[in-house]
């Protein structure tokens, strides 16, 4: 018989990464679109204003920060982790030589590597908003923190891979075992109820009171959960072609 | 040496047992047919051979390992079936560089040329080839990858006859070329039956029989004769099939149940002749009362 062959998980791993990173880059696309569009749609209100009148006196500021950005990254972030475990992509990682596994660390990769691109997108985007407003709008501007800074890029990074990690595991959840596939129905309806009765038991005052970088080390621990978790998840996972 | 061992395999879904004490042991470097009606388990029992389910009970090793979510089974086995499906943004000449990517045995140059063979463009995508087109380029992938364990589930779907022929002496071929283990399940039992080397028939999830081709063929007999000699003879032995006719009887029957001299046989006017293996599957897996012409009448 002839030798079999014996590749390692790390050697399948990157091969699945190289493969996957051309083939998901629609998902970049999309996102780069979706920013284009809200920074067109939010070009002349920003993501917050104020206004003060007295006399002749009429104030109004109009705030451009890169909240409304940032949500949408993380939105995209959500959605993208969702689709990447869809019956389409999972069904494609069969093809080539692959295991759940593997897929869901590749998978688990690509959104880091994504989430980092999602940043720089997302930046840029902002800075070109930016620059329109200053070259079309004659009105004076008041520039706070124009540079990106690392504390600031990190915790992009961290809040954007803490989504897309979270919709990796809600998509493995739902291709998973039966009892995980229960315990996630329930709780997400658990949620859903604590959430509806009593709204003000969820406080992240605490959190977001904390410096950007200790934010984002939170972030990061608990993506670094939820992408174990998947993992482990699809370690258990059978095959469903349904 | 055995390449997989099944013991005892069970797979229960919620409303049905697709697998139930299914016991086999394959060599290495055979061609295997696995044969059996629909929903007798020959799916079930491939996925669960390439790694993709995990059986209920009884254990099953590939290679010496549990090939479930195993990544040295999938490096080593191939399942090609009518499900596989490529990324929609890729061309078939960017999934066979992918194929190569991956693959240590891929055989790109033998690609290329079946792929011009059977006039495939290597700039269609995918999901634009025909039913019997992508079964092709499926089977072509499978071939081309060259692994330890191909199984194929189906592969000749939707191809023309031409084709298909061509693809039997293909993988007779590749299978001299480069020697490895063939698991072909397919409803065509007449046309492949030539390159096969064993049967493997699975009814109702379990074995039913595994054995060589000739052997299997000659598990049943047809006996042909005067329908009082017959009903003698065949009193106390298991019928799969009769037929009476002006005082004739045609009977299949199993031929170890049969301890009779030839010259017995031809004194009492009875006949002898063997069956197809398409004719032993379908009799041994026929089941009991169950005859559509009795069905009509």
């Amino acid at each position: 018989m002839h030798s079999l062959t014996n590749l390692s998980l790390k050697t399948i791993v990157k091969k699945q990464v190289k493969w996957k990173i051309k083939l998901y880059i629609s998902s970049l696309s999309s996102l780069i679109i979706l920013q284009s569009i809200f920074g067109f749609l939010f070009f002349s209100s920003g993501s917050g204003s104020s206004g003060y009148g007295q006399q002749n006196l009429d104030l109004n500021f109009t705030i451009y920060s890169l909240d409304m950005h940032l949500f949408l990254s993380v939105f995209w972030a959500f959605i993208s982790a969702i689709i990447f475990t869809t019956r389409a992509y999972r069904m494609d990682d069969l093809s080539v030589i692959s295991s759940r596994t593997s897929s869901t660390i590749a998978n688990t990769v690509i959104i880091m590597i994504y989430s980092l691109i999602a940043v720089f997108i997302m930046a840029s985007t902002f800075y070109l908003q930016l620059l329109a407003i200053s070259f079309l709008k004659n009105e004076p501007f008041i520039i706070d923190n124009l540079i990106f800074s690392p504390t600031l890029f990190m915790m992009c990074f961290s809040i954007i891979c803490l989504f897309g990690a979270i919709g990796l595991l809600f998509g493995n959840c739902f291709k998973g075992p039966v009892f995980i596939k229960s315990l996630t129905s329930f709780f997400v309806m658990f949620a859903v109820f604590i959430l509806i009765i009593s709204p003000d038991s969820i406080n992240l005052k605490g959190l977001i009171m904390l410096p950007n970088f200790m934010m984002s080390v939170c972030y990061l621990s608990v993506a670094a959960i939820s992408f174990s978790l998947a993992i482990w998840i699809a370690n258990k996972s059978e095959v469903s072609r349904t | 040496m055995n390449i997989i061992k099944c013991e005892e395999l069970a797979k229960n879904y919620a409303n049905h047992n697709a697998l139930h004490n299914l016991t086999c042991a394959i060599e290495s470097e055979k061609i295997i047919g696995i044969i059996g009606r629909n929903g007798a388990g020959k799916s079930t029992f491939l996925n669960i051979l390439a790694g993709y389910i995990k059986p209920t009970s009884g254990s099953c090793s590939v290679f010496n390992k549990n090939p479930f979510n195993n990544i040295f089974t999938a490096a080593n086995t191939i399942l090609i079936d009518d499900r596989l499906s490529f990324s929609d943004y890729l061309t078939l000449e960017e999934i066979l560089t992918m194929g190569a990517d991956f693959y240590p045995n891929w055989q790109g140059e033998l690609a290329y040329r079946l792929l011009d063979y059977v006039g495939l463009p290597l700039t269609s995508k995918h999901q634009q080839l025909s039913k019997g087109q992508m079964a092709t380029f499926n089977l072509i992938y499978g071939l081309v990858s060259r692994c330890a364990l191909t199984i194929l589930d189906e592969p000749m779907n939707g191809m023309d006859e031409a084709i298909r022929t061509d693809f039997y002496r293909a993988i007779l071929k590749e299978y001299i070329a480069f020697p490895r283990t063939f698991l072909i399940a397919s409803h065509h039992l007449a046309e492949m039956e030539s390159i096969l080397e064993e049967i493997l028939l699975i009814d109702d999830g379990s074995v039913l029989a595994h054995a060589p081709v000739e052997d299997f063929k000659q598990q049943l007999i047809v006996l042909n004769g005067p329908s009082d000699v017959l009903a003698t003879l065949l009193a106390d032995k298991v019928i799969y099939a009769q037929k009476d006719m002006a005082g004739m009887t045609l009977a299949v029957v199993e031929a170890s149940s049969l301890v009779i001299s030839e010259d017995l046989l031809r004194t009492n006017g009875i006949t002898k002749s063997p069956l197809t293996s398409s004719d032993v599957c379908m009799y041994l897996t026929r089941k009991k009362g169950r005859d559509i012409d009795a069905f009509f009448d």
